[in-house]
């Protein structure tokens, strides 16, 4: 118990320090720090910790390129002005260009927009391809075995009717009402 | 007296372009520092805040003037510094998490022979907290260094970063013990058992 409580406090150091802890927890976490050597020597390490933090500073260019900044920036500024062409359509694709480049200027929104049409269009280009090389649903299924026999057995029955001599001698009627010039 | 930052994008805004210079005096080493810290690269730093600066005036006639212009351009450091970090993405990053604080690979630095009183406070301290800082995932990064190296306020942090303050809290309260949790061998007085 001692234990958890003595991390939960640990913990709370650097809300403390920053001053985001409710009234409540601050009172609770003071009157703690007021009894519990150990919170009271991490509150110190932490204490200094953040002090290195704070007196740390970055390293900088030599001064002759630090003070080329402005210049530099003109520069490339110039440079980009005359690479590109004048009139409204020009303008107009700059300034929608300048609107995507920069992300800060960049509605949220867009990005989403973006990523959602992009998954739709490979989403529609899968359909189609998966479309040209996949047989008609119906054309090429595999028959069922009962399915293959009866298909069997009706393309013999079909044969023989097609390819028998028509029986025309057993039956009377018409048929000999045709003229058939082998008999005379 | 000096021309607020909101008057000088008015100038520019109406056509005044020496109005970008004073913007730009003012605020480049500022987000140098933050690329600095960022990249802990001088010339990446130094082609970050170019690269900032120069989107900042193509797009400056945009800029609305919901923010202040500083918040604005952090922004715009905020991804570019983003992009930065993509652009180098092939090649393998470490991010700390609290198990590999843990790992044995992390704890070498807590054995004591590399904890000389001497250096409590000094260069190997300033470095090690560079190198915990830039291990931090992305958002507890940059959370960290407009906190503690930039000096914002929570509220500015949650502006530049698009995110409620209640996140921005989170962020800065998980980067902070991960850094603290790190580091704290070399804050210690007492000596620290092997492997601990």
């Amino acid at each position: 118990m001692h234990r958890h409580w003595k991390r939960r406090f640990e913990r709370q150091i650097p809300l403390y320090d920053e001053g985001v802890l409710s009234d409540s927890q601050r009172r609770r976490f003071e009157r703690e720090l007021a009894k519990n050597e150990q919170l009271a020597d991490a509150l110190r390490r932490y204490g200094r910790l953040m002090g290195t933090v704070k007196r740390l500073r970055p390293v900088y260019p030599p001064r002759a390129k630090w003070e080329q900044f402005l210049p530099q920036l003109h520069r490339r500024i110039e440079e980009t002005d005359r690479e590109q062409p004048n009139g409204w359509y020009a303008h107009l694709i700059r300034r929608l260009y300048n609107r995507l480049e920069s992300p800060a200027a960049r509605p949220r929104w867009l990005e989403k927009a973006a990523f959602g049409l992009a998954g739709a269009a490979l989403g529609a280009a899968a359909a189609f391809y998966l479309g040209q090389i996949l047989p008609p649903q119906n054309g090429g299924a595999p028959l069922s075995q009962g399915r293959q026999i009866e298909q069997a057995v009706e393309q013999t029955a079909s044969n023989n009717i097609a390819f028998e001599e028509p029986l025309v001698e057993d039956f009377g009627g018409p048929h000999h009402l045709i003229a058939d010039p082998s008999r005379e | 007296m000096k021309p607020p930052d909101h008057y000088l994008v008015q100038q520019f805004q109406n056509g005044d372009k020496s109005a970008f210079d004073v913007l730009t005096e003012r605020h480049y080493k500022r987000i140098y520092d933050y690329a600095y810290y960022q990249t802990r690269n001088v010339d990446d730093s130094y082609d970050i805040a170019q690269e900032v600066f120069f989107r900042a005036f193509k797009s400056l006639h945009n800029f609305k003037g919901n923010s202040t212009f500083y918040t604005w351009i952090y922004q715009i450091a905020r991804n570019a510094c983003v992009d930065y970090y993509r652009r180098r993405s092939s090649r393998p990053t470490l991010e700390l998490t609290e198990e590999m604080i843990n790992q044995e690979s992390i704890s070498t630095m807590r054995q004591p022979e590399r904890r000389p009183d001497s250096i409590v406070l000094g260069k190997e301290l300033e470095e090690q907290i560079r190198s915990a800082v830039s291990q931090l995932p992305e958002k507890q990064r940059q959370v960290f260094i407009l906190r503690h190296f930039e000096g914002l306020s929570l509220q500015e942090i949650a502006t530049i970063m698009d995110r409620s303050l209640g996140t921005i809290k989170a962020h800065l309260h998980h980067s902070t013990r991960k850094v603290w949790k790190l580091l704290e061998p070399y804050l210690s007085d007492k000596p620290i058992r092997k492997g601990g």
